[in-house]
């Protein structure tokens, strides 16, 4: 269970808690955590939807696509929940005709690969509601300058890797007699040995990648729409808003003393009739349009940084009155393994108190990020395909 | 996994093979040639990030009866983003054609970042 903002401080104290991004239908995770998660999702509709799904399907087939598809709804048309699928259309259709050297010099290749397109569904807020949600989502890299296809560093050092593994460990040869099943285990057994090998050695490799590339330029983009079926039925889903992300990072390349320290990153974000529960009453919420505009300065390293962070927000509530804040924040992060940080922030809200004080918060939090998932500081990662 | 096997013409050219790593992951290999008793000669070995054709001369048909091709491919994500998947093609021509049962295709999900494939083709002559 996601836990809720709440436990991700306590005001003008101490606070540790497990804070896991933004979520539809829950305020704005940054209220409470002082820094803002400036990185547009990685799978849209999944952000659109609330949805923080542990087992999302990635189909490598078209048959295996319109299995997922197919299981997104019943013979009847009824929405099932739980659907959370992530393509790449792209790699899926042609991926077998793309080559690396096809990636690095040919931009539609590139931009084409790096598209996504994402779809999910969540069933109504209790056990007897019917209702269903479903959104579908797009996100791209316009440019990447950390993207690790691109970096022949990298690749060299990965080539090297596997040469490497192909020295210490003998062909395989073909099997004579036996069964089937003990011809297929020693394939296996050689396949895991040399994908040990290989792996082992290209742990370096991107561990200096990582270190090298951590404030590279990129912007991206990312887009969701909507629907909402009372009933639960694919032909009762009516329009339910949408939302819209881009994120731009300036790492100063070629600009001595901040190229490999130094980061800009600047997000849009607009949410097209995001619903936030009322407090007290339970299954309420309130529905409005909300624009945010960001941006956040790092200095540091890979493993360490320092930021600073400015956010205007814009919210327009359905039969209410317009309300900006500001919010700004000071935030150091300390990367304790590769999925595991620590982050400490001082900031305020021009919105909080009752929307006429300008509150300064304390917190101290610390987060787990899946692997080359959007870091707690929201740098705009790598692209996702 | 059981061998292939692939049919090439007594008195076509001398065929080749060519390896095509796709969905722009970055991929290493090795490929050998096995007679009856298991001896083994190494055709060629590889990758697709170099500029060199990762395609290689076999030898004349009447060499190749009951002969069997290995090759064992490494394929690497450069990115470790979720959902990554790998696509190979092992494609052996004769004449400028797919010989029958020598388009080989292998492609899924990537567990993890490295994946590793090993494969066999025996060679029948017609």
């Amino acid at each position: 269970m996601k836990p809720s903002p709440a436990t991700c401080i306590l005001s003008s104290a101490l606070a540790v808690g497990l804070c896991v991004g933004e979520s539809y239908g829950q305020p704005d995770s940054s209220t409470a955590t002082n820094t803002l998660d400036l990185a547009v999702p990685g799978s849209p509709a999944f952000a659109a939807l609330g949805m923080d799904p542990t087992d999302v399907v990635h189909p490598s087939t078209v048959r295996e696509l319109a299995g997922a598809i197919l299981n997104g709804t019943d013979k009847n048309g009824n929405l099932q929940t739980g659907l959370a699928l992530d393509v790449a259309p792209y790699l899926l259709l042609a991926g077998n005709r793309v080559t690396l050297a096809d990636y690095r010099t040919k931009g539609a290749v590139r931009f084409l690969s790096r598209l996504q397109f994402s779809f999910g569904t969540t069933k109504g807020v209790s056990v007897d509601d019917p209702s269903a949600r479903a959104a579908a989502g797009f996100r791209f890299s316009v440019f990447d300058r950390a993207d690790p296809r691109m970096d022949t560093e990298l690749t060299d050092c990965l080539v090297r890797g596997a040469t490497l593994a192909f020295q210490t460990i003998s062909p395989l040869p073909p099997p004579t007699g036996g069964s089937e099943a003990e011809r297929t285990k020693l394939e296996a057994t050689q396949q895991r040995r040399l994908e040990r090998a290989a792996e082992e050695a290209a742990g370096p490799c991107r561990e200096e990648f990582e270190e090298r590339r951590w404030n590279n330029s990129g912007w991206i983009v990312g887009g969701a729409v909507r629907g909402f079926s009372e009933a639960g039925k694919t032909e009762n889903l009516a329009w339910d808003g949408s939302s819209f992300w881009t994120s731009i990072s300036y790492g100063f390349e070629g600009v001595n003393g901040l190229e490999d320290s130094s980061q800009l990153i600047f997000l849009y974000k607009y949410l097209e009739q995001e619903r936030t529960p009322l407090d007290g009453q339970e299954g309420q919420f309130s529905t409005q349009d909300v624009h945010m505009i960001g941006a956040r300065a790092r200095f540091g390293t890979n493993h360490f940084s320092g930021s600073f962070e400015g956010v205007y927000v814009r919210r327009t509530p359905v039969g209410g009155i317009v309300e900006t804040s500001y919010r700004w924040s000071v935030a150091a992060e300390k990367r304790i393994s590769n999925s595991l940080w620590l982050e400490a922030a001082y900031g305020g809200d021009s919105s909080a108190i009752g929307g006429g004080g300008n509150s300064v918060t304390t917190s101290l939090k610390w987060g787990f990020s899946q692997r080359d998932a959007p870091r707690p500081n929201g740098s705009p990662q790598h692209s996702a395909s | 996994m059981s061998i292939r096997s692939v049919q090439l013409s007594r008195s076509g050219g001398i065929p080749e093979v060519e390896f095509i790593i796709g969905d722009a992951q970055l991929g290493v290999y090795r490929t050998y040639l096995w007679d009856e008793n298991n001896a083994s000669e190494e055709i060629g070995h590889g990758n697709n990030v170099d500029n060199v054709v990762d395609r290689y001369p076999l030898r004349a048909p009447a060499d190749l009866e009951n002969q069997t091709i290995s090759w064992e491919i490494l394929i690497q994500a450069p990115s470790t983003a979720p959902g990554q998947t790998y696509s190979v093609s092992v494609i052996i021509r004769q004449d400028g054609a797919v010989a029958t049962g020598g388009a080989i295709q292998e492609a899924g999900p990537m567990s993890d970042r490295t994946k590793a494939l090993v494969g066999f083709a025996r060679f029948q002559l017609v």
